[in-house]
């Protein structure tokens, strides 16, 4: 299908590809690929990030070991791996096509078994992402290899859940955000049972849920359960026939075993204390909610922070105590701002309470964007050459510096200050640890930052730090195998609350500071909890009176911003009786970057290998019998593609050779300017506006470019010569000659989608086409051509969908263009209105009806995960002289999501001429998103 | 019988001899065979002495029996080659997929087979004629003692059975599936379970000797040496266990998954691993007399001489360790991993590669 998919626009005469509409994957940067090979991978990497290429390295071959001993076996094979050194990077990759989200971590793809992931500022977490996506390839591997050796074609997937919950399980240790899943899963009532676990398929729930089942089964039979598992995958055609297999025991047992032991886990922690929601005030419900900054220097107490309700992230301020919400920065909806990083990244406001700082990906790389927040203008908008992402802006007392954490190109993520009256940026630190999180102190001589610059930071450990300012001494403030994270100072300066899950669950926690009299040393106190969550506290913002704090609390599955007070006694209590002592210069870097073995590097080399290869033949009433072949190659790093079909279609009435069609195109994606050229000879048969088939061989090649602007925007610009013989016999003519085509056209899409098709955004595409004779100079047609649509959105999962396209062709051969059927002009046949002007309007209602829906056959059950309504009014016409009158439809349909682009749509439409309403329902059904 | 008659006849066609197929009866075979056997097992350096192609990977290790060696295949199928030239003398194929690979006893060969109900099969192989079957899916390794046939079945119990024509002589509840196989002395019959229980039952009677608990899934075949039956666990641990009472012995951790076979030899217990290790035991305490590396791991267990560890690994290889010091003195690169137990004959080696090709190995 994506053979097709790639090739055929580019040989199809030019109206169909017109509206080819879709988001960007924007190669900002080009990068000098290296190649590094180890015993058993081939890794690539950029020249930038040559450091963390040699630690990824040792830490794939020792994780390749490991899982050798826990699989019994060895990949036959030399594992692809491509490392990233930022996620921004890695959002480039053309590995796969799809965008990438910023939640994924790594992948592994199936075509040519290659890894890739980025390192996000963690080394811990990239080893633990490396081992999870490797543990992938031995999984399928080890599937292949049993199912290969005993005969069985059958391909037996594994389910998702077991699948991902095996690569966590295997990853990293159980940890207390697994706890925080489940716990809350289990307290909101929302344990799912295997049986119905793929309605989360590809959640984080799911992820944790399927880690809690395999850490039971590990348990229940022993850590060799899955070696068996796999070594028996041969014996069953389903999960549940092979699990019976080998265990004795039906899945339903496991299934019901599991989830008592979560419960009997689980239930009991409710001595220990309360959801979120019983033990503090909620000041948000809808969607999800993080990272509250107080707003001081205000009469009454408002907050910033990151919401997202619809689809996207942006930035909203609440006042208390009414509640008052609205929006301060459309973040994500604005075609400026593709991310907020809402989940590692936080706001800040300054002191005076004027002007706001936050980080946002724009254009391949991250910037700082400061916003008045009297006028809501954009006073300042910076990038930095040396510095790709970007964290946690905090502002100096004085509000004319800026700290924050950077990475840089080779994946340092570290400290940096900058001063806004100079514009000069100074690096504060310089190493891998994961310096991330700061804030500065109402005084200003101090940072308090999280890093994994400790002792359990080498096991994804966090602690708290301080650096001095204007020296930059750090300074460990706290200390022991936890995390604590998310520091925030008190507005006088006296504690520093901050999330910790020391012990087992992320609470809010304080501790004092206190400076020495006579030496000016800080000493600290204990950290005191201050709330007594059961499922997990975060983000802590002091009030400003210092009586009370917000945090973000997780609770139902999604986090929201609640409030809580903290007793003066609580903190009186506290008595600085610690010393703070310096950091240690090396923690445990210095064992991972030690010299590593000397692997052989070279050069990255263009090689291409087969990515599909695929055969088909089919019978058309109508177009007769055609059969095909389509091969697809690319290289290791996607960026070179190159496309084959050969087809025959019968019914030629000039021989064999007559019916062929033949086609290439290479495509060429790793740089800004997408280049897509090729040739083809197609004989083909193609609609025509007299309801039959006309033929058209054509012979020839094009060159198309497309230049992205942003993810959101790009311009394409396609040339094509070609001989082209059309039979339109039916015209009472024959059109033979060598055609030049030219097209230009600008797209723009960020539509925001469900699986049935857009929800809000808007889209649009508009260009103009000319295809000219060669010989004679004549020209055959100029096109011109619009398509806008806009979807309002309604409420969190309705919208009112509009559209409107127009086309006219003029010229000797004018491009025709027809209407009718269930994606133009409903309630009127299939391409029955034919014209070379064209206009057509819609106007649709869409709103839920299902959201899953299980259909049990005698041969299993079938479950579809959305069912979808619309109603519609359809109004357009296509022309050749004479406009004649709109033609219209009103009408209702539904929509059922079967998967990807597989939509089931069924429309009853009556025609009308907008004065009366016919009386007869024609249907329409067809697969495809909504418009 | 129609199972069994369809195919045979198929199988003689194919084959194109008129003998019965698994069985080597001319007298110029058996007096090469008598040869043979008074050849001594091979000591590195070796020559390759043949190469057949089977097309298909095996299950187990190949079976010597007299001028035979039979085969396993996943197809499934027992696949006959003449010892001394490889040539094929004929298969047979079963109906169902096997559960482990067959065992060899005298003339006959026994089965247990997959499917709905599952069935254990004794075939005698001179005349491919079923001898008699037992109903029941078999979880197992199958261990032949005197004249009696053990076989685990999945449902947990353990069968004692004539090895004449199927009787049942006693049947017992171990309460767990077996996984790793049975072994058996003149007196005792020893199963590992899959929730780490060893037994020890009367072989007799089936009566309980004494249970002990080795924590992990019994994942070998039990060894039986001196006065102690040794078995290599899921934890990846080798533990020693006494005979006579069940009582612990020692443990000691190998570095992974242990091979299914442990082999005894040179007066060290030598496993393989999945940690690509072949490690070498003392039989008192457990101390690791030496471990060799190989470049895949281990699934096959090892073949021994008096000198000599042989074992393949999923590198391709075939190694040839000896025994004393742990060195490596031989290695033969095979067309493809190895993952099943070698087998050592008079004056052969014998070792498969999961491509399906068979090697016979003798010394130079």
């Amino acid at each position: 299908m994506s053979v097709l998919l790639s090739i055929l626009p580019a040989v199809q005469p030019a109206w169909p590809q017109f509206s080819r509409f879709g988001v960007n994957k924007v190669q900002f940067t080009e990068f000098t690929w290296q190649k590094l090979e180890t015993p058993n991978f081939d890794l690539y990497f950029y020249v930038e990030e040559e450091l963390l290429a040699g630690i990824a390295a040792e830490m794939a071959e020792a994780q390749y070991e490991r899982l050798e001993r826990l699989f019994g076996h060895s990949v036959e094979r030399r594992i692809p791996l491509i490392v990233y050194s930022s996620h921004i990077y890695f959002e480039q990759t053309n590995i796969i096509p799809g965008i990438l989200p910023e939640g994924v971590g790594g992948f592994m793809e199936f075509l040519k078994g290659r890894v890739a992931l980025p390192l996000s500022g963690s080394l811990p977490e990239f080893e633990r992402v490396l081992a999870h996506e490797l543990i992938h390839v031995f999984t399928f591997d080890r599937i292949r290899q049993v199912l290969g050796r005993h005969g069985t074609s059958r391909i037996r997937i594994p389910p998702l859940w077991l699948t991902e919950g095996l690569a966590e399980y295997w990853a990293g240790p159980w940890d207390t955000e697994a706890d925080m899943i489940l716990r809350d899963a289990i307290f909101a009532q929302r344990l799912i049972s295997i049986e119905h676990m793929h309605h989360i398929d590809g959640s984080y729930l799911m992820y944790k849920k399927g880690q809690s089942i395999c850490a039971y089964m590990a348990e229940t039979y022993g850590e060799d359960i899955f070696e068996r598992l796999f070594t028996n995958w041969w014996r069953g055609d389903d999960f549940a026939a092979i699990f019976e297999a080998v265990t004795g025991d039906p899945l339903s047992k496991l299934d019901t075993n599991w989830q008592y032991a979560q419960r009997k886990r689980y239930l009991p922690d409710i001595t220990r204390g309360d959801l979120p929601s019983h033990a503090a005030r909620q000041l948000t419900t809808e969607g999800f909610n993080t990272k509250p900054a107080v707003l001081t220097g205000t009469d009454s107490t408002a907050f910033l922070y990151f919401r997202n309700t619809r689809g996207y992230t942006h930035i909203a301020r609440t006042t208390l105590p009414d509640g008052e919400t609205r929006v301060v920065d459309a973040g994500e909806r604005s075609p400026a701002i593709e991310s907020l990083h809402p989940m590692r990244s936080r706001l800040a406001i300054d002191a005076e309470g004027t002007r706001l700082a936050f980080a946002a990906k724009q254009r391949g790389r991250d910037r700082l964007f400061i916003q008045d927040l009297g006028t809501g203008e954009t006073v300042h908008d910076l990038a930095f050459d040396s510095v790709i992402a970007i964290t946690s802006p905090s502002w100096s007392p004085d509000g004319r510096r800026l700290a924050f954490s950077g990475a840089d190109s080779g994946g340092k993520t570290d400290l940096y200050l900058y001063d806004l009256d100079t514009g000069t940026l100074r690096r504060l630190t310089h190493d891998l640890y994961h310096d991330h999180d700061l804030v500065w102190s109402p005084a200003g001589d101090h940072l308090v930052f999280v890093s994994d610059r400790c002792v359990h930071g080498r096991t994804g450990q966090y602690s708290l730090f301080l650096m001095e300012l204007p020296g930059g001494r750090i300074l460990q403030l706290t200390r022991g195998e936890h995390s604590d994270i998310h520091p925030a100072w008190s507005v006088d300066g006296r504690y520093i609350a901050f999330s910790s899950d020391r012990n087992g669950i992320h609470n809010i926690h304080a501790l004092r500071l206190e400076t020495a009299e006579d030496s000016g040393d800080l000493w600290r106190s204990e950290p005191e909890r201050l709330t007594r969550v059961l499922t997990g506290a975060f983000a802590p913002a002091w009030l400003d009176n210092g009586q009370g704090l917000l945090y973000t609390g997780y609770e139902n599955g999604s986090f929201q911003i609640f409030t809580a007070e903290v007793e003066p006694e609580a903190l009186d209590r506290l008595a600085a009786v610690h010393s703070i002592p310096a950091a240690p210069d090396s923690a445990w870097l210095a064992g991972i970057v030690a010299p590593q073995p000397a692997y052989n590097r070279q050069d990255y080399e263009r090689q291409l290998s087969l990515d599909i290869a695929q055969s088909q033949i089919s019978q058309d009433p109508q177009l007769g019998t055609s059969g095909g072949i389509q091969l697809a190659l690319s290289d290791i790093l996607g960026n070179e593609h190159y496309y084959f079909v050969l087809a025959h279609v019968a019914g030629s009435q000039t021989g064999i050779l007559d019916g062929l069609n033949v086609a290439m195109a290479h495509l060429q994606q790793g740089s800004r300017i997408n280049r897509i050229w090729g040739l083809y000879r197609y004989n083909e048969r193609l609609n025509s506006r007299y309801g039959r088939y006309v033929r058209e061989k054509r012979t020839g090649g094009f060159l198309e470019l497309e230049y992205p602007f942003s993810r959101h925007d790009r311009l394409e610009v396609r040339l094509s010569l070609r001989q082209a013989r059309i039979d339109r016999e039916l015209e009472g003519r024959r059109l033979d000659g060598w055609l030049v085509s030219n097209m230009i056209s600008y797209t723009h899409d960020n539509s925001l989608w469900i699986p049935t098709g857009p929800l809000e955004g808007q889209r649009y595409s508009m260009g103009l086409a000319q295809t000219v004779d060669l010989r004679t100079s004549r020209r055959y047609n100029t096109t011109i051509f619009g398509d806008y649509r806009r979807y309002f959105r309604l409420s969190r999962r309705s919208a009112l969908a509009t559209r409107i396209m127009a086309r006219r062709s003029h010229g000797d051969v004018p491009e025709y263009f027809a209407l009718g059927g269930s994606w133009t002009l409903r309630g009127y046949p299939w391409l029955s209105i034919w014209g070379n002007k064209m206009i057509l309007a819609n106007t649709e209602l869409r709103f839920p009806l299902v959201d899953q829906l299980a259909i049990r056959f005698p041969f299993g059950t079938m479950d579809f995960r959305a069912l979808r309504g619309a109603m519609f009014v359809d109004a357009g016409n296509a022309w050749e002289n004479e406009f004649g009158s709109w033609r219209g439809s009103v009408g209702a349909g539904v929509r059922l999501a079967l998967g990807g682009a597989f939509v089931f749509r069924l429309d009853g439409a009556r025609r009308t001429d907008f004065r009366s309403l016919g009386r007869e329902t024609h249907w329409d059904f067809f697969f495809g998103w909504d418009f | 019988m129609v199972f069994l008659a369809v195919p045979f006849t198929w199988l003689l066609l194919l084959a194109g001899c008129a003998s019965p197929l698994l069985y080597l009866p001319s007298e110029d075979g058996e007096a090469r065979c008598r040869q043979d056997d008074r050849l001594e097992v091979p000591e590195p350096p070796l020559r390759q002495l043949w190469r057949v192609d089977l097309g298909r990977p095996t299950m187990g290790a190949p079976v010597v029996a007299g001028p035979v060696i039979l085969l396993s295949t996943t197809h499934p199928e027992l696949v006959a080659l003449e010892r001394a030239t490889g040539e094929r003398l004929g298969a047979l194929s079963y109906t169902g997929a096997l559960a482990s690979p067959p065992v060899h006893h005298g003339h006959q060969v026994m089965a247990p087979i997959l499917g709905t109900e599952g069935r254990l099969q004794v075939l005698d192989r001179r005349s491919a004629q079923l001898v008699w079957e037992s109903k029941g899916r078999f979880s197992a390794l199958l261990v032949v003692s005197a004249d009696t046939l053990l076989a685990a079945r999945e449902d947990g119990t353990l069968l004692a059975l004539r090895l004449q024509d199927g009787q049942q002589y006693w049947r017992a509840d171990l309460q767990d599936r077996v996984w790793g196989g049975l072994a058996a002395d003149a007196t005792t019959v020893y199963a590992g379970t899959a929730h780490g229980k060893l037994w020890a039952l009367d072989r007799h009677d089936g009566r309980k000797r004494w249970q002990a608990d080795v924590e992990s899934a019994v994942r070998t075949r039990p060894l039986l040496l001196d006065s102690l039956v040794y078995v290599g666990t899921g934890a990846g641990n080798l533990v020693a266990v006494h005979q006579s009472t069940g009582k612990p012995g020692w443990s000691t951790a190998l570095g992974a998954l242990p091979a299914p076979e442990l082999v005894a030899g040179g007066e060290v217990i030598v496993a393989g691993a999945a940690d690509r290790r072949l490690y070498a035991i003392e039989p008192a305490d457990g101390r690791l007399r030496w471990r060799f590396e190989t470049g895949g791991v281990i699934r096959g267990g090892a073949a021994v001489t008096p000198r000599t560890a042989y074992v393949g690994s999923s590198d391709g290889y075939l190694y040839a360790v000896d025994l004393n010091s742990g060195a490596r003195v031989w290695s033969q690169r095979l067309d493809g991993p190895v993952l099943v137990p070698v087998t050592l004959t008079a004056g052969m080696l014998v070792a498969v590669s999961e491509r399906g090709s068979v090697y016979a190995f003798t010394a130079e």
